[in-house]
C-alpha cells in the first residue's frame, strides 16, 4: 500500500518535472518512459494489466495536472476542439496514458526476468 | 519475457516516436511547451531591464484593465518600450498584419493566405513600403520619425528574444510550429498599406462595368449611380473652404511623391472581410455644455480576437497622447492629445482604375505604339503546419505602362492604386500625435495619401475642421459615355481603354485645391461614409459611398439631442450606442408597399406595418428577425436579377435599390427589363418565402426573437475560438452598426463587422473614453483578452483614461546600460 503511493506520488512527480523542464518534444517522450518504471514497481511484478493500469493512470493524471497547474485547462480544451475535433482532446489524453502504461508493461517484463 | 511484454516495449517506442514522426501532434501532447503553456505567459511584465546603448530611461504603468501607461525621458527610450510592450501583447498579430501587407501571409498561416499574398504581391506593396523607408530614412526633416521607428523596431525584436529564450512565444506560434522573424521598421510602415488594402481598395469599376455590359450605359442614370442623389452629404459647400486658404506651404503629397505606382490582383475584393465604414463627428464649442468641442469615433471594421486596436498612452519628451494604434505602429492612429483630439471614417471615394487594351501577339497597344509588357516573377514559400514544411509556389506579374495587369478568365486590366505606391500615412500620423492645433492637424495631411479619410479634429482652443482630404489621383483624358439621357463623363466609375490613353493619372490633385470646414457656422460636423460634400465644390471625386442611413440618424440624434440642451459626452455616449436602423426601415417600407395582401401574406405584412411603428432592433423583438431575413433576401434577389450571380451584392446600394423600384412604380420600361422578367412584387413575395423558411428553422418553430438570431461572433483568426456569442442589437446602418455576415437556416444571421473601438473626447478635459470589443492581451488563454469587451463594450460602457492621472509606482523599467 505504501509502495504503492509512494510510487504513484514519484511517478507523476517525476512525470511532472520531466515534462516542464526538458525541450520539447523530449520531455514529451522521456517522461512517460521514466514514469512509466515507477508505474511497474507500484504495480509490482504480479500482473501486466495492473502494471499497464498504473502507468496510465500517471500518464493522465500527471497530464491534467500539468494542465491544471498552467491554469490553461478550459481554454486549451476549447481551442483543442475547435481546431481539431473530439481527437483535440482525446489523443493527448490517450498518448500520455497509454504511453506510460506500456512502457510499465515493457519494465514489469524486465523486473519479472 | 512474455509476448506482452516485447509487444509493449514495441508498441511503446513508436508511441513514443509519434510527436517526430508527426510535429503537427506535439503543440497537443507538450502541456508546457505546446498550446496550453501559453498560459504561463505573463500579461504584465515587472523588473528593471538594462538596454545597452539606450539613451534615457522609461517607466510603465499597467493600470487594472492591462492598459499601459509609458513615460519617458527620450523619445528613444519611450518608442523602444512602445515597441517591446506592444510585442508582449500582441506580437503574434503584429506578425499577421505585416505579411498582409507583404505579401508572405502563407509563409505563416499557410495555403489560406495564398491569395491574400498574391494581392499584395502583385500589387508591389513591398517595394513601396521598401520606397517609403528610403524616402524617411534619406530625409533630414523626417529624422525623428526615422529613429522613433529603428527604437520600436528595437524593443520589439529584443522582446522576441526574451521570448523566445523564456518560452513565453503566443499560442498561434505554438500551434504553427513556427517562431516570429525579427522586426523591421519597413514593417511598421506596412501597417499603412495593410489599411490602404482594407479600406481603399475595391472593384467597383469592374462591378459597374459588368452591369453596363449586361444592361447598357443607361443604368448608371437610371439607378443614380454617380451623382447620389438620395445620398445625405456630411457637409455643405456653402461652408467650405480651400484647405489651402487654412495651411500653409508646399503640398508634400504632390512633389516629394511621385504618382503611385500600380497594383493588380485576381477580381475578387478579398479584404471586403475587413469592413470599411466608421461614424465620426465633432460638436462646436457652441452648443457643448463643457464650453470645449467634444468629438467621438468609431470606426467599423473586423471584430476580431484579438481586437484590431490597443490602447496605449505615450509620454515622451516630444508628445504626450492617449488613444489606439494598430498593433505595429508605433504613434496613436486616433486618439487624443492634451490640445487636440481626432477621428477618422473611410471616403469611400475611388482610388482604384482598371486598364483594357488591344492585345496582338502578346503585346498591347498604347497611343499607337505596340508594346511588351514587362514581367517580374516572385516566389511564395508556403507554410504546411501539418508536415512543419514549406513548398513553393511562384506568381509571374505581367505590367503595362500603367502597371500590374490583373489576369482572369481570358481577360486582362491593368491596375493603378494610390494605396499601393510609397506614401508618408506614418509620417501624417505622427504629427497629429505632436499636433497643438487643428491647424496643425490640417497641416500634417499633406504627408497622406491612402487610405483617404474623413478627418475630424477640435482642439482646446475650441476650433473644430473637417477635411476628407488625402490622395486623390487627377485624371487626364477622360472619356465621354452616351447615355439615352445625355453625356457623361467617364470619372473612373468605369475601367478605361488604355490603348488610347484615357484616364492617365498625372500625380494627384493639390491638396490647397480640396475643400475642407473649418470653424463653420454649423454646430456640428458627422461623417459616416456618405458623400462628403452635397454640391460640386467635392469636384466630384468618388461615386459609390456608402448610404445616407447612419450620417442622416447621427444628424437627426445631434440635433433633437441639442434641441433639448448643451451636449455633453453621455451624449455622445448615447448615440454611438444608437441601435436605430433607418436602412431596414426603408426597405420594410417597399417590401410593405410591393407585397400583395393575400392569406398567405396579410400576416407577415401587417407584421411589417407593425414594427414600423415601433421600429426596434433590440435583441428581444419578435418581428426584426422577419424585417432583417426578409430585406436580405429581397436586397439579394434583385440584385441577382441585374448582375447574374449574389455576387459582390455589397456594391447594390439601397438607394440603388430605391431608384429602381421609383422608376417600377412610375411604370419605367428599363425598370422592368432589369428585372429579366420577373417584377419586384414577385420577388418580394418569394422572399418572404425564403425568409419564412429561414425563420422556421432556425427558431424551430419556437417565438422569433432578434437576437437569438443576430449575435456577435468575435473569432481569433489562428486558434478559431470565438469570444462572444452575445445577442447582437442594431443593424446593417444602425449608428451602433451590426451588420450580418448572412442570413442562414442554420447559423442565423452572426455579426463579425462592427464598431472595432469608440472613443469619445472632450477638450475641456484631459480624459479620453474608450471601449474596445476584446482586450488589450491577445493572449486567449489571459483574463485580460476579452475583459474591455465584457466590461465595457458589450454593456454600453466607457473605459476611462486619464492623460493627467498619476500612476503607482512602475511595473517595468528600461534604462540604458553597458
Amino acid at each position: 500500500m505504501v509502495r504503492g503511493i509512494v510510487a504513484a506520488v514519484l511517478g507523476v512527480a517525476l512525470y511532472t518535472v520531466i515534462v516542464y523542464l526538458l525541450p520539447s518534444p523530449l520531455n514529451i517522450m522521456v517522461a512517460p518512459l521514466v514514469s512509466g518504471v515507477i508505474a511497474s514497481l507500484w504495480a509490482g511484478s504480479s500482473s501486466l494489466l495492473k502494471a499497464f493500469l498504473a502507468g496510465t493512470c500517471i500518464g493522465v493524471t500527471s497530464y491534467l495536472a500539468l494542465l491544471i497547474y498552467t491554469g490553461s485547462l478550459p481554454t486549451a480544451l476549447a481551442i483543442s476542439l475547435e481546431l481539431a475535433g473530439p481527437l483535440g482532446v482525446v489523443v493527448p489524453l490517450l498518448y500520455h496514458g497509454v504511453a506510460t502504461g506500456l512502457a510499465s508493461v515493457a519494465a514489469s517484463g524486465v523486473i519479472r526476468r | 519475457m512474455s509476448r506482452a511484454v516485447v509487444a509493449s516495449s514495441i508498441l511503446v517506442v513508436a508511441l513514443i516516436a509519434l510527436p517526430v514522426a508527426t510535429p503537427a501532434l506535439i503543440p497537443f501532447l507538450d502541456p508546457v511547451n505546446g498550446l496550453p503553456g501559453a498560459a504561463l505567459v505573463p500579461d504584465r511584465y515587472e523588473g528593471s531591464f538594462s538596454i545597452v546603448g539606450l539613451r534615457g530611461e522609461a517607466r510603465v504603468y499597467y493600470d487594472e484593465w492591462l492598459v499601459p501607461h509609458i513615460e519617458a525621458t527620450s523619445d528613444e527610450a519611450g518608442f523602444y518600450t512602445v515597441g517591446w510592450i506592444s510585442a508582449s501583447l500582441r506580437l503574434f498579430q503584429m506578425d499577421l498584419y505585416r505579411r498582409v501587407a507583404l505579401g508572405n501571409l502563407s509563409s505563416l498561416i499557410g495555403a489560406a493566405g495564398l491569395e491574400s499574398d498574391r494581392l499584395s504581391l502583385t500589387l508591389g506593396l513591398p517595394q513601396a513600403v521598401e520606397e517609403t523607408w528610403r524616402m524617411i530614412e534619406s530625409s533630414p526633416d523626417l529624422s525623428g520619425i526615422a529613429s522613433a521607428l529603428e527604437a520600436y523596431s528595437r524593443g520589439v525584436n529584443d522582446y522576441i528574444e526574451y521570448a523566445k529564450s523564456n518560452g513565453l512565444l503566443p499560442a498561434e506560434y505554438r500551434v504553427l510550429g513556427l517562431e516570429p522573424e525579427p522586426w523591421r521598421p519597413i514593417h511598421s510602415l506596412s501597417i499603412a498599406k495593410l489599411l490602404s488594402l482594407m479600406l481603399a481598395w475595391d472593384t467597383d469599376d469592374l462591378v459597374l462595368n459588368e452591369l453596363v455590359r449586361r444592361h447598357g450605359p443607361d443604368i448608371i442614370v437610371n439607378l443614380d449611380m454617380i451623382n447620389r442623389t438620395r445620398n445625405v452629404a456630411h457637409a455643405p459647400c456653402s461652408e467650405a473652404v480651400m484647405l489651402g486658404s487654412i495651411i500653409l506651404g508646399e503640398t508634400v503629397n504632390a512633389t516629394l511623391l511621385p504618382p503611385s505606382s500600380s497594383l493588380a490582383s485576381k477580381l475578387s475584393s478579398i479584404y471586403s472581410i475587413w469592413g470599411d465604414a466608421s461614424n465620426n463627428w465633432v460638436v462646436s464649442p457652441r452648443v457643448s455644455g463643457s464650453g470645449k468641442p467634444l468629438l467621438a469615433n468609431d470606426p467599423h471594421l473586423a471584430l476580431t480576437a484579438p481586437p484590431i486596436w490597443l490602447i496605449l498612452h505615450i509620454k515622451t519628451p516630444s508628445i504626450n497622447v492617449a488613444g489606439v494604434t494598430v498593433p505595429g505602429v508605433p504613434f496613436i492612429v486616433i486618439g487624443r492629445n492634451l490640445d487636440v483630439a481626432w477621428g477618422f471614417t473611410n471616403v469611400g471615394s475611388d482610388f482604384v482604375d482598371f486598364y483594357y487594351y488591344v492585345w496582338r501577339d502578346g503585346k498591347y497597344l498604347y497611343r499607337g505604339e505596340w508594346l511588351e509588357p514587362t514581367t517580374r516573377e516572385y516566389s511564395i514559400m508556403v507554410w504546411n503546419p501539418a508536415s512543419r514544411g514549406y513548398t513553393e509556389e511562384k506568381i509571374v506579374v505581367r505590367s503595362t505602362i500603367h502597371g500590374p495587369l490583373l489576369e482572369e478568365n481570358g481577360e486582362a486590366f491593368s491596375v493603378k492604386f494610390t494605396g499601393a505606391g510609397p506614401s508618408l500615412e506614418v509620417v501624417f500620423i505622427y504629427n497629429l500625435n505632436k499636433a497643438k492645433t487643428v491647424g496643425e492637424a490640417l497641416e500634417a495631411q499633406r504627408y497622406f495619401i491612402s487610405p483617404v479619410q474623413n478627418l475630424v479634429v477640435a482642439d482646446s482652443s475650441g476650433n473644430i475642421a473637417y477635411s476628407p482630404n488625402g490622395g486623390y489621383p487627377a485624371r487626364t483624358n477622360l472619356p465621354v459615355i452616351e447615355t439615352s439621357k445625355g453625356m457623361i463623363v467617364n470619372t473612373g466609375f468605369l475601367p478605361f481603354n488604355g490603348s488610347r490613353g484615357e484616364g492617365e493619372w498625372e500625380g494627384f490633385i493639390p491638396l490647397e485645391d480640396l475643400p475642407a470646414l473649418y470653424n463653420p457656422n454649423l454646430p456640428f460636423i458627422a461623417t459616416a461614409n456618405s458623400k462628403p460634400w452635397n454640391g460640386s465644390c467635392g469636384l466630384g471625386l468618388g461615386w459609390n459611398y456608402a448610404d445616407r442611413f447612419r450620417t442622416l440618424r447621427i444628424y437627426d440624434l445631434l440635433r433633437d439631442a441639442s434641441s433639448m440642451g448643451p451636449l455633453s459626452v453621455d451624449d455622445m455616449f448615447r448615440i454611438q450606442l444608437d441601435t436605430r436602423d433607418y436602412s431596414l426601415e426603408a426597405l420594410a417600407s417597399i417590401l410593405a408597399s410591393l407585397t400583395p395582401r393575400d392569406d398567405e401574406t396579410r400576416e407577415y405584412v401587417d407584421m411589417l406595418m407593425q414594427w414600423l411603428q415601433d421600429p426596434s432592433t433590440d435583441t428581444d423583438d419578435r418581428i426584426a428577425p422577419l424585417v432583417l431575413a426578409w430585406s436580405y433576401y429581397f436586397h439579394g434577389s434583385v440584385w441577382e436579377k441585374l448582375y447574374g450571380s449574389t455576387d459582390n451584392r455589397y456594391f447594390f446600394k439601397i438607394e440603388h435599390l430605391e431608384a429602381l423600384v421609383d422608376g417600377y412604380l412610375r411604370g419605367e420600361e428599363w425598370a422592368s427589363s432589369y428585372l429579366g422578367g420577373s417584377t419586384l412584387e414577385e420577388l418580394a413575395l418569394s422572399s418572404l418565402r425564403e425568409a419564412l423558411s429561414t425563420l422556421d428553422s432556425f427558431f424551430g418553430g419556437g417565438e422569433w426573437q432578434y437576437g437569438r438570431m443576430h449575435f456577435y461572433r468575435i473569432t481569433n483568426p489562428v486558434l478559431k475560438t470565438d469570444i462572444a456569442g452575445d445577442p447582437a442589437a442594431g443593424g446593417p446602418y444602425s449608428v451602433n452598426v451590426a451588420p450580418p455576415n448572412g442570413v442562414d437556416a442554420s447559423v442565423g444571421a452572426p455579426v463579425s463587422i462592427g464598431p472595432s473601438v469608440r472613443l469619445v473626447s472632450d477638450l475641456s478635459t484631459s480624459v479620453l473614453y474608450i471601449a474596445l470589443p476584446g482586450g488589450e492581451s491577445g493572449n486567449p488563454f489571459s483574463k485580460h483578452y476579452s475583459d474591455h469587451y465584457e466590461g465595457f463594450w458589450l454593456t454600453g460602457r466607457y473605459y476611462t483614461l486619464d492623460m493627467e492621472e498619476g500612476h503607482g509606482a512602475a511595473s517595468l523599467v528600461f534604462h540604458g546600460g553597458g
